[in-house]
C-alpha cells in the first residue's frame, strides 16, 4: 500500500460504488424495499429504464469528446442524466486518463494521443501550427514571426492556454485560449495590466481557464501576476468579452512569482507562488477575494525536496500539497478545516513513487508535472516516462525514453458535457 | 473435507434452487451475506440447510451469476495473484480476463438481466463488468441503433431533437 490514508483509497472506490445515488436512496432497508418494488414492477425493466444502473453504464462510456453528447441524443432521460453535475464529476474521476499529452519545448510542442485520434478529433488539429499561423505576425501584434514566443500554460476543460511574449522581452503580451478539438481560439491582449512606468519590460503573467461550457461555449479565464509588492487576479469572460475588476493582495518581500501550477477546488483557484519562500495564492471567484496562504515548513525546506505541487487529494477533492523528495518520496499535506473552523495543513501521508515504479536507488528521476485537478503525475525516470494516478496509484509508462527531457508535459483532457437545452 | 463446508440454497424467481458454498457467496454478494447474517441466530442450533429466496433473478440468470461467483470468489479455484485488478502491473493480463470476456459475450437481454442481478445481489465486480459490457455495446452505434438495441423510445419533440442535434452536431 503506497498511500497510508484509507480515505484516498476509498475515494477511488466511490466512483464505482454500487449505490450510485446514496443521498437519494440511502442504504436503509427502506431503500432496498423500494428497489425491489421498482425491479419487480409489472413490466420487467431493462436497466435503461432505471436511472441508477443506467448512470453506472453511461459512466463507463469511453472518455471521448463525443461520448456524452451522443448519449444525450438518445432520449430526454439520458440527456438529463449525462448533464447532471454530479454525474459529470464522477465521469471525470472514473476516467482520469487524459486524451493525450502535449510535450516538448515551447517552440516545438508535439501532441501524443493515448486514445485513438479517430475517435476524438483529427490529430492535425492538435498542432500548434494552427493558432501560431493565425496570430503570429498578423492580427493585433506588430511583431513578425521570429519575434514570437509561445509559452504553454496548461489545459483545463478542453481548452489550452498559451501566452505570447516577445522573444527577447519578459512581459506577457497576449493570451491565447485554444480549443484544439474545434480549432476555435480567442486571443486576448493583456498589456493594459502592465504599468509601463513601473515595469518597462512588461509583466510576466500566468493564466488559466476556470470554467468552460459547451463545445464552443463560453469560458472564463483567470489572469494572475505580481508586481513589486502585490499579487493581482483578473477574470475575463468570453460571454461579455470583457475583463472584470482586478482583485489584489499584498505579498511580502522578498519577491514572489506566480508559478504555472494551479488547481480548482469548487469555485476557488489556487496558484503556487515561488520566491524566497513558497506560498499559495487563493482566489475565491464567488467573493472575488484574493489572499495568500502559507505552506508547511517542509515545503520551504529547499534542501530536502525536488518539487512542490498543488493537487486535490484531500477528502472531497480539497486543496493539497505534494512535497517531493529527491528519491521520489512524496509528502502529502492537506488543507483541512479543524474543529475550530480554522483551516490548517495536516500531514496526510507519504507516497513512495520509487517503490511503486520499482526504481533502483540511483539513476535519473524527476517530476515533470502534476496535473492537480486530476492528481495525475508525470515522472521522468531512467526507465522512461510514467503517468501515475495518485488517487488509485495506477500507473502507465507513456514513453519508453525520456522524450521530453528539455521541456514540459501537459495532459489534455477533453471530457465534454453536452450542451443544455435552455 | 468438503462435507464440512456449509452450503446455502438460492431459489430463483421461477422456483429453481441452486446450491452454493456459504463462504463463497458471502464473499461475493453483500445482499446474500446480509440475508445469511439475519438468518444465522435462528439456525445456529439446527442442521437444516438455509434456502434463500431471490425473487428478482430467474434461474437462467442466477446460474450464470453463480458460475461467475464460483470462478471469482472461490479461493480454492482462483489461481495466481490476488484477485484485484488495481494491483496488476500494466501489461499483465488478469488471470480471469479471458473468462470475463467470454462471460459477457452474450445477447443484450441476458446482459441486461445480469446487470440487474449484480445490482440486486450487490456483487460489485460483476456489476462493474456487466455495466462496462453494456457501455461497450453502445460504442460505434448510431443513435437510432442504440434506441433500437435497447428498446428506448425517442421522447424528444421534433423541435427539441433538431435543437439538440444542432448544438451537438460536431459529435456526429
Amino acid at each position: 500500500m503506497y498511500m497510508d490514508d484509507q480515505g484516498l483509497l476509498s475515494e477511488l472506490h466511490l466512483a464505482v460504488d454500487l449505490r450510485p445515488s446514496q443521498t437519494a436512496r440511502g442504504t436503509s432497508t427502506l431503500g432496498r424495499d423500494e428497489k425491489r418494488r421498482r425491479l419487480t414492477g409489472p413490466s420487467p425493466a431493462s436497466p435503461m429504464d432505471l436511472d441508477d444502473p443506467l448512470s453506472e453504464i453511461l459512466l463507463r462510456l469511453p472518455p471521448l469528446p463525443s461520448s456524452l453528447p451522443r448519449a444525450s441524443l438518445v432520449c430526454t432521460r439520458w440527456r438529463r442524466l449525462v448533464t447532471d453535475p454530479s454525474f459529470l464529476r464522477r465521469f471525470r474521476a472514473h476516467h482520469w486518463k487524459p486524451l493525450g499529452v502535449f510535450f516538448g519545448g515551447d517552440r516545438d510542442l508535439s501532441f501524443s494521443f493515448f486514445l485513438g485520434p479517430r475517435d476524438s478529433a483529427p490529430s492535425e488539429r492538435f498542432s500548434l501550427r494552427v493558432p501560431r499561423e493565425c496570430h503570429e505576425g498578423g492580427g493585433g501584434g506588430q511583431a513578425g514571426r521570429n519575434d514570437c514566443f509561445w509559452e504553454f500554460f496548461g489545459c483545463r476543460h478542453g481548452r489550452v492556454v498559451l501566452a505570447n511574449r516577445s522573444g527577447y522581452g519578459y512581459g506577457t503580451r497576449q493570451i491565447l485560449v485554444w480549443n484544439p478539438v474545434t480549432g476555435e481560439d480567442h486571443l486576448l491582449g493583456v498589456s493594459q495590466f502592465s504599468d509601463s512606468n513601473q515595469s518597462p519590460y512588461g509583466l510576466h503573467m500566468q493564466a488559466a481557464v476556470i470554467c468552460a461550457s459547451g463545445h464552443n461555449g463560453p469560458f472564463k479565464l483567470a489572469l494572475a501576476w505580481e508586481d513589486r509588492s502585490r499579487a493581482h487576479v483578473c477574470v475575463y469572460s468570453s460571454e461579455t468579452g470583457a475583463w472584470g475588476n482586478i482583485a489584489s493582495t499584498a505579498i511580502l518581500r522578498p519577491w514572489f512569482i506566480v508559478g504555472r501550477g494551479n488547481v480548482m477546488v469548487g469555485n476557488t483557484i489556487y496558484w503556487i507562488l515561488f520566491g524566497g519562500r513558497v506560498r499559495i495564492l487563493e482566489f475565491d471567484l464567488d467573493r472575488q477575494k484574493l489572499s495568500v496562504i502559507k505552506v508547511p515548513q517542509a515545503a520551504n525546506d529547499y534542501e530536502n525536496h525536488c518539487g512542490v505541487f498543488l493537487c486535490t487529494l484531500a477528502k472531497g477533492g480539497g486543496l493539497s500539497l505534494m512535497v517531493m523528495s529527491e528519491n521520489l518520496r512524496g509528502q502529502l499535506w492537506v488543507w483541512e478545516k479543524t474543529a475550530d473552523g480554522v483551516f490548517q495543513w495536516m500531514l496526510q501521508g507519504t507516497i513512495e513513487l520509487d517503490m511503486l515504479l520499482s526504481l533502483r536507488s540511483e539513476g535519473h528521476r524527476s517530476i515533470l508535472w502534476l496535473e492537480g485537478d486530476d492528481n495525475v503525475m508525470f515522472v521522468s525516470t531512467y526507465k522512461g516516462i510514467f503517468m501515475v494516478h495518485l488517487q488509485s496509484m495506477q500507473f502507465e509508462k507513456i514513453f519508453e525514453t525520456d522524450a521530453v527531457s528539455d521541456g514540459s508535459i501537459f495532459p489534455f483532457k477533453y471530457l465534454h458535457a453536452p450542451a443544455c437545452l435552455t | 473435507m468438503a462435507s464440512e463446508k456449509k452450503v446455502v440454497f438460492l431459489r430463483s424467481s421461477d422456483g429453481e434452487a441452486f446450491e452454493v458454498s456459504e463462504e463463497v457467496i458471502s464473499a461475493a454478494s453483500v445482499t446474500i451475506k446480509g440475508m445469511i447474517d439475519e438468518e444465522s441466530p435462528s439456525r445456529a442450533d439446527t442442521a437444516a440447510t438455509t434456502t434463500l429466496a431471490i425473487p428478482n433473478v430467474t434461474a437462467a440468470t442466477l446460474s450464470r451469476v453463480l458460475h461467475y461467483v464460483n470462478k471469482h470468489f472461490d479461493a480454492a479455484a482462483v489461481v495466481g495473484r490476488p484477485d484485484d485488478y488495481i494491483f496488476c502491473a500494466p501489461g499483465d493480463e488478469h488471470p480471469l480476463a479471458r473468462f470475463d470476456d467470454d462471460f459477457v459475450d452474450v445477447d443484450n437481454d441476458t446482459l441486461i438481466d445480469l446487470v440487474h442481478a449484480a445490482e440486486y445481489l450487490h456483487i460489485k465486480k460483476l456489476f462493474d463488468l456487466t455495466c462496462k459490457a453494456v457501455a461497450d455495446k453502445l460504442k460505434g452505434r448510431t443513435i437510432d441503433q442504440i434506441r433500437e438495441t435497447f428498446g428506448i423510445v425517442n421522447d424528444y419533440t421534433v423541435e427539441e431533437e433538431v435543437e439538440v442535434y444542432r448544438e451537438n452536431s460536431w459529435a456526429f
